[in-house]
């Protein structure tokens, strides 16, 4: 019973960290994506920057600053592709920016088929891994999305959680294409820049700030930013949770290592009676509500793979090849251990209380 | 001959929730080393009582306690522990084994309770539990558990388990009630047997028959009656 108990409440702390741990790898592998880089773009907008809008000139003007590496850096535009509502509620984003400079968004993401877009048809595009998925599209295929038909040149691995629109939901095609389709001419959102040799991104932040007023320097800070302020609330509720499941495991352990020291009474005064010392005791009954918890503890960590698993089919997720991280194992092997000895720690105390003379007049 | 337990004066009183009871009123008793001591009287009489203070698991309320020389009614609970371990062998009416150990595990169990020196490996540990339930002749059952043996039996394991640590002297308390006749004999020969051997046995019992050669004391309402003949 209160093995069941306790390997549910540690299925359940387990599943719950896996979570937060894919929560988080993800956001790290959509913050990896904006490492290194710095967005210039419209007061007030933010990260992915589809909502900012400035000329292509203006574009042109800072990558031509001498803080900018201009061979490295891109105009570019984000668009939200209008009814590509994909099945996880995901938008599929078109990056539109200069054939060359692709690297200046994918960064180093590993790109199957083709990983740059010059030389290529004007209909071109390196789509994410989501996208891929969405549209069901292999590298050399020929995707078509409102009336419009792409062809597919290069797929990007898998780098995040697909939160916010990143790389994985993206679609990069040539920038004047971009603005052809989404009828922008000379109009982008942000530049992609990358500091020129010997400036650090604070110089560049700077001179840009003073420069242009008006107008924002998006960095890799400000991404961290926006993440942990995602996270943190994520986190409070999780980890309140986790009290509480861990709590209840607690109070269940603790209940039936009371009844257990309640039935060995007369075992226990038998024991003092045959000069077995308190501490001894003690330790005896803090090992019994260990074992039953690592018991309860190990079947649940076994379950929790399986067990995640199966909620991502539920949730309609294909392709499930997940891993058991071991930092998360890690975590809840403490905590039981955690758990088993405080719920062991009053039945302990009580079973010190025990008078051998009592428990031997006990029938 | 060495004075082994030396009560003088000996008085216990329970309080039960404001009334008080006194089970001791003034008891004396003296035992001296290798004598087998029968304890007789009737129920309530303060026999159990006076052989918890005897077994260093209580202290008397008021009076003097020496056991093997050392008075213990100022004694530490810890110390009191330790004594129990080293020097006393307790058999109970009721047998007392641990049910989930085996019969080999049961008459260990004491000589984990040692400490410093007198701790003795594993293996000194299992050999010394397989020659004293040998002495009590059950060889034969070592990987039992309890529940598996009858009444007689499971005595005999206790008894092999109060041997184990070689005590001073052995208390039992009514060792024979719970058992037939066939196994009663069997039990008083054992006893009789470790008495021969140089340890002193102290019982309580009801029946006379198994007060054969021994030194008879008479307890009624906490004190000892005056023997008939003195
Ligand atoms: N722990 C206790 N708390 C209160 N009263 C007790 C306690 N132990 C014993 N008594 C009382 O002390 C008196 C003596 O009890 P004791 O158990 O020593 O008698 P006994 O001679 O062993 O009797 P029996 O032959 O029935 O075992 C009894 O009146 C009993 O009710
Ligand atoms: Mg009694």
């Amino acid at each position: 019973m209160c093995i069941i108990g306790v390997m549910a409440c540690v299925l359940l702390i387990g599943v719950i960290n896996v979570v937060m741990y894919e929560m988080v790898s993800g956001l790290k592998g959509d913050l990896g994506t904006v490492h290194g880089k710095m967005y210039f773009e419209q007061n007030g907008t933010n990260y992915p920057p589809a909502g900012s809008v400035i000329t292509e000139s203006l574009g042109n003007e800072v990558l031509n600053k001498s803080v900018v590496d201009s061979q490295k850096s891109t105009n570019a535009l984000f668009t939200p592709l209008q009814g590509s509502q994909t099945g996880d509620g995901g938008m599929t984003m078109v990056v539109g920016l200069t054939p060359g400079r692709e690297g200046a968004y994918i960064g180093n993401t590993t790109v199957t088929g083709k990983s740059s877009l010059v030389g290529e048809a004007d209909n071109a595009v390196i789509i994410g891994s989501e996208t891929a998925k969405t549209y069901n599209s292999t590298v050399g295929s020929t995707i078509t999305v409102n009336n419009e038909s792409f062809k597919v040149v290069g797929i990007m691995k898998k780098v995040g959680s697909g939160w916010p629109l990143t790389i994985d939901s993206s679609m990069v095609m040539s920038l004047a294409h971009a603005q052809n389709i989404s009828d922008r001419k000379g109009l982008v959102s942000t530049v992609i820049m990358v500091p020129s040799n010997g400036n650090s991104e604070q110089t560049v932040e700077d001179t840009l700030q003073s420069a242009y007023p008006k107008y924002d320097v998006y960095t890799e800070k400000d991404t961290q930013k926006t993440i942990d302020k995602q996270l943190k609330e994520v986190m409070i509720f999780m980890n309140m949770v986790i009290i509480m499941i861990f709590a209840v495991s607690m109070v269940l352990i603790m209940n039936v290592m009371m009844m257990s020291v309640k039935e060995k009474t007369k075992d226990i005064g038998t024991m003092r009676a045959l000069g077995t010392k308190k501490g001894s005791i003690m330790l005896l009954i803090i090992y019994e509500s260990l074992i039953l918890s690592s018991i309860g503890g190990i079947i649940g960590i076994l379950l929790i793979s399986p067990v995640y698993s199966l909620l991502g089919i539920l949730m309609g997720a294909t392709n499930f090849n997940f891993v058991l991280p071991t930092s998360v194992i890690i975590q809840v092997a403490v905590i039981v251990l955690v758990i088993g000895t405080f719920s062991g720690l009053l039945p302990a105390y009580l079973a010190n209380k025990i008078s051998p003379i009592e428990a031997l007049r006990y029938e | 001959m060495q004075n082994l337990v030396n009560g003088k004066e000996l008085w216990k009183t329970y309080d039960l929730g404001g009334v008080k009871v006194n089970a001791l009123r003034g008891l004396n008793i003296t035992v001296d080393e290798g004598e087998f001591v029968s304890i007789m009287g009737p129920s309530g009489s303060g026999k159990s009582t006076l052989m918890n203070l005897i077994g260093c698991l209580d202290t008397p309320s008021e009076g003097e306690l020496t056991i093997d020389g050392r008075e213990i009614s100022s004694m530490k609970e810890s110390e009191l522990t330790k004594l129990r371990a080293e020097k006393i062998g307790f058999i109970f009416q009721t047998f007392n084994l641990l049910p989930a150990l085996s019969v080999r595990d049961n008459v260990e169990f004491p000589m984990r309770n040692m400490s410093g020196d007198k701790k003795l490996n594993k293996s000194a540990r299992r050999a010394r539990a397989e020659e004293c339930l040998e002495s009590v002749g059950l060889s034969h059952r070592l990987n039992y558990l309890p529940a598996k043996l009858s009444g007689g039996e499971r005595q005999r394991v206790a008894i092999a388990r109060a041997l184990v640590n070689k005590p001073k002297f052995i208390l039992a308390d009514e060792p024979t009630g719970n058992l037939d006749t066939e196994s009663t004999e069997n039990i008083m020969k054992l006893l009789h047997d470790i008495n021969d051997g140089g340890t002193t046995v102290i019982m309580v019992t009801h029946d006379v028959e198994t007060t054969q050669n021994t030194r008879i004391l008479k307890i009624r309402d906490g004190v000892i009656e005056p023997n008939k003949g003195d």
